[in-house]
């Protein structure tokens, strides 16, 4: 009995040991970005390691008067609030439409065409959509918004699918028969019962269109009016090569929202995106 | 009869939305893809006024080509080691934070965290810790190994780009491990415990069955993104030294433009697509096998 306890113990200490080292490789990584965010040059080419001798905000100045950063900020807020706005309705919409309100083949037929991008990765339409945004005229702004709305589709309503797969038919067809309108119909009992999977959809988007770089550096390139914020980093980076501690302090600001959103909603989002594997 | 004329009727109203989503879905997705394989078979760069049809010269370039051919070894050594690691990593530590021990909440926590940062930002804070931070700390400790930058030979950066997608790849698996782990059910393991079976051939007999589904889906998500991998290398390595991490996202877009070489990155795109689909394949019905359905 007694060796049964030592053993468990051990196995604990274990367990704590390997926790922790991974903890120290990824709290290292964040301290290093923190840290030397406060310090002068100076003090980083001394040592990485050490802490600041005073956390003077210079940094961070500097990088708020940086032409472009603040137009960053907006575009990346403007650009992923307005899209994850239509998103969050129109995934779950469309959807929802070619489920249970299709014919049987057609609804089969469109989810496979919707669907089937999934194992298409993103290069194969990069370089052409450039090329073909511009012949479009759409403008930068729409161009983007539109790439932003457009692609959540095809993983949405791959999910969804499974998801309203369990729900019949007749739920929402009674509802309409006993006098609500189709999209009263939609937004009173489908969208409600869609809740959970809608919220997987709107937390992956959101990361992914918080930090989205390619698509953004094919489409935007070097527009600085409509420049996101990974856009206004990597400009950063090639600019200014020499000046990490700036470019720490503007990879710190960058992070800060979705730190924020985690902090307090992380429950939601690590259930929102291990929900959407399982039924993936 | 009425029923279903009531119910034609409201489905006609929805026809707008998925009218809408085909127009988007095919205009911006469907037709640059096509687009890709068009000029894949061309000679076009991208700028110049006329191109020709060249038949599929592009795609046996793609493997003829060094430079090429280089991008796809390093691209398939990141996706296996990357994922070869994670994987048993992310079970590994699922199997930890499962245990019922204080804190582990908080580990929990903080291990997912690099999920959250974008893959840019990392590859520019490592850049600056491989280039900057270990041979500081080298010349310090006065440990000769350390002195030099990892990014600066060959398959020093080729570990960096590893080092840096094994830190941020291995969040989003250990979160979804940790839910199909939670899916055991308590009873079998116990009653395996009574019949003798030591920790690896519960594992093996008991909980891989229920991690089966779990883990088809993070080695299809974790092949995929390693097969296109991109902001790591824009931003750590810029592809170097010698071309030694350029992976094939990378070199497609560097031919899409700067190389002028518009057609043979639609067809090194393709390429491309083609590994994702049969490594998915391969996966789900491989490792797909293995499991019990759930729900």
């Amino acid at each position: 009995m007694m060796n049964m306890k030592t053993k468990k113990r051990i196995t604990n200490i274990l367990t704590y040991i390997c926790l922790i080292f991974w903890f120290l490789c990824i709290a290292l990584v964040l301290y290093v970005t923190v840290v030397n965010s406060f310090k002068t040059q100076a003090e980083s080419s001394k040592s990485f390691l050490t802490l600041p001798e005073a956390f003077n905000i210079q940094n961070y100045i500097e990088v708020f008067n940086r032409s472009g950063f603040l137009q960053a900020v907006f575009n990346t807020t403007f650009f992923t609030l307005v899209s994850i706005a239509i998103v969050t309705i129109f995934v779950p919409a469309v959807s929802y439409a070619v489920n249970q309100t299709m014919p049987l083949k057609t609804s089969k037929f469109t989810l496979y065409y919707i669907t089937a991008a999934m194992f298409v990765p993103f290069q194969i339409v990069a370089l052409p959509l450039s090329m073909f945004m511009k012949g479009l005229g759409l403008g930068n702004r729409l161009s983007i918004i539109i790439i932003f709305v457009t692609y959540p589709l095809i993983q949405g309503v791959y999910l969804c699918n499974g998801y309203l797969k369990t729900i019949p038919r007749e739920l929402a067809e009674s509802a309409y028969v006993e006098g609500a309108g189709s999209w009263k119909t939609f937004f009173k009992v489908i969208f409600p019962i869609m809740k959970p999977m809608t919220a997987t959809i709107v937390i992956t988007n959101f990361l992914w269109m918080w930090n989205e770089f390619l698509i953004s550096l094919m489409i935007l390139g070097a527009d600085k009016k409509t420049q996101t914020l990974p856009l206004f980093i990597y400009s950063f980076k090639g600019q200014y090569s020499i000046e990490y501690n700036l470019l720490f302090a503007a990879i710190v600001l960058s992070s800060i929202p979705l730190t924020v959103m985690y902090v307090f909603l992380q429950k939601y989002i690590v259930a929102g995106l291990a929900g959407g594997a399982v039924k993936g | 009869m009425r029923k279903n004329s009531i119910s034609h009727k409201r489905n006609v109203s929805y026809m707008p939305v998925i009218v809408t989503a085909l127009v988007l879905y095919t205009v911006f997705f469907i037709v640059p893809a096509l687009y890709s394989f068009y000029f894949s078979l061309t000679d076009w760069n991208g700028y110049s006024l006329e191109y020709h049809f060249v038949g599929f010269k592009n795609f046996v370039k793609v493997f003829r080509d060094k430079d090429l051919f280089n991008s796809i070894k390093f691209t398939l050594i990141y996706t296996v080691v990357v994922n070869a690691t994670t994987i048993p990593c992310s079970v590994f530590l699922g199997i930890l934070l499962t245990k019922k021990l204080r804190g582990v909440n908080f580990f929990r926590s903080i291990f997912f965290y690099p999920a959250i940062i974008s893959m840019l930002s990392l590859g520019l804070i490592f850049n600056e810790i491989f280039r900057r931070m270990l041979p500081m700390i080298g010349q310090t400790l006065g440990v000769g190994a350390l002195e030099t930058s990892l990014l600066s030979t060959k398959a020093g950066a080729v570990a960096a780009v590893i080092i840096l997608g094994f830190w941020q790849n291995l969040s989003i698996p250990t979160v979804l491990l940790i839910a199909a782990l939670q899916s055991v059910p308590g009873e079998l393991t116990e009653a395996a415990k009574i019949d003798g079976a030591g920790p690896l051939a519960r594992f093996r007999v008991v909980t891989f069955p229920y991690l089966a589904s779990t883990l088809v889906i993070c080695l299809v998500k974790g092949i995929r993104d390693a097969l296109v991998v991109f902001d790591y290398i824009i931003s750590l390595t810029q592809g170097g030294p010698a071309k030694a991490t350029t992976s094939m996202g990378y070199k497609i877009y560097l031919m899409g433009s700067t190389d002028m070489k518009f057609s043979q990155g639609c067809a090194t795109a393709i390429v491309l697509f083609l590994f994702i689909a049969l490594a998915s394949f391969f996966i789900m019905k491989v490792v797909g096998r293995g499991g019990i359905e759930q729900q």
